[in-house]
């Protein structure tokens, strides 16, 4: 049986609305905990601390992908800000930004594409 | 047994009925073709089709020690097939921030780590490494756009292993040992060292430890984990990587 969940989504928010990200994110997962952690992996343009974006990379149903674009849209973004970003395109703003796996997008594509790194700590 | 009839059964077998050595001191074991994988930490929905999510993954040492992620955003993804690894079932990590752990699961050292592994990067990343924020972390260094250097910290200096292939499979195994501690990478010792005497506080299996935003998030795709509460010997260690080479198709020495 093919699995149901056929989207991945890279989903980028600046620092200061990761709160509200993660209260989109919550409220479009059909798991009722662990939501409010989806964006808490850090990224800057140096890649040191402190980050000024949070991104997460998710595996989703079609619905899952819908919601979360709603939820976001709930949470102040705007309909360009959660339509997903075309392989040759740019976001919308540095508030939200949606890459959609199936246009090309990759995690390194998105970093290069926004000018950010991930935020690194020695191990 | 001939050699003839030795040959014609390791032919014969197939590679999902091959199980590794039975040995003392085990405290974890997840391997993709024999633990249960559900897609929820809470145990509730199997994951069984090639891009389900991973949210939980059941601990075959008998001892409970599971691994989960309540996150959504940050499970991993069963592979299965033609994309697992020679044929059988993987987890795929992200590289962005997919990580299982058990908070609650401790290893003193000495311990002994064996993970079977494709790395899909040239860049860091972190196989194993404590929950909480102890260094304690079997990981990849940066590469600079070449195979990444393995390294085993625990709390001081970083013994390396040097670089690793990417993008073909491996069988890394870490004894964690103070002074007398080892890497090897395919049946070959390949480091040793003092890298600290930091045990694991809670295990993550993709991502670096609960320090805030930081990264050094695997990409690539993991076979099994097997967790034991001593330093297995030479012999141990080559027999465990010697079954996994066989099972994986790769080479060890």
């Amino acid at each position: 049986m093919a699995s149901q969940f056929t989207k991945r989504l890279i989903i980028v928010a600046r620092a200061d609305l990761a709160a509200a990200a993660n209260l989109a994110a919550s409220q479009a997962d059909t798991d009722p905990i662990g939501g409010d952690q989806t964006f808490t992996a850090g990224l800057s343009a140096s890649g040191s601390a402190p980050a000024q974006a949070y991104w997460c990379s998710w595996q989703m149903t079609v619905a899952q992908a819908l919601a979360i674009r709603t939820r976001l849209r709930e949470r102040g973004a705007t309909v360009a800000e959660v339509t997903p970003v075309p392989l040759n395109g740019s976001p919308a703003s540095n508030r939200f930004a949606v890459f959609d796996t199936d246009d090309g997008w990759t995690p390194d594509a998105v970093v290069a594409k926004i000018g950010l790194r991930p935020v690194m700590a020695t191990p | 047994m001939s050699a003839i009839a030795a040959t014609r059964a390791a032919v014969l077998t197939p590679a999902s009925s091959l199980l590794p050595p039975v040995l003392s001191g085990r405290r974890l074991y997840v391997a993709g073709d024999q633990s249960a994988a559900y897609q929820d930490a809470a145990r509730t929905t199997l994951a069984s089709s090639d891009g389900d999510p991973v949210g939980s993954l059941t601990d075959l040492s008998g001892l409970g020690n599971h691994l989960s992620q309540s996150t959504a955003s940050k499970r991993l993804t069963l592979k299965l097939g033609a994309n697992g690894l020679h044929g059988l079932p993987v987890w795929r990590v992200d590289g962005v921030d997919d990580a299982l752990e058990n908070s609650g699961f401790a290893l003193a050292q000495p311990y002994t780590v064996l993970v079977v592994f494709v790395n899909n990067d040239t860049d860091n990343g972190t196989l194993v490494d404590s929950v909480a924020n102890v260094q304690a972390a079997l990981y990849f260094g940066d590469a600079g756009g070449s195979n990444a250097p393995l390294k085993l910290a625990s709390g001081g200096t970083a013994i390396d292993a040097g670089a690793v292939v990417h993008g073909v499979g491996h069988v890394v195994a870490a004894v964690a040992n103070g002074a007398s501690s080892s890497l090897w990478v395919d049946g070959v010792q390949v480091a040793t060292g003092n890298p600290g005497g930091n045990g694991l506080s809670g295990l993550r299996l993709g991502y670096l430890r609960a320090t805030v935003s930081a990264n050094y998030a695997f990409l690539g795709d993991i076979a099994e984990l097997d967790g034991y509460s001593r330093a297995l010997s030479s012999t141990e260690l080559g027999q465990w990587q010697r079954y996994a080479g066989r099972k994986y198709g790769f080479a060890v020495s």
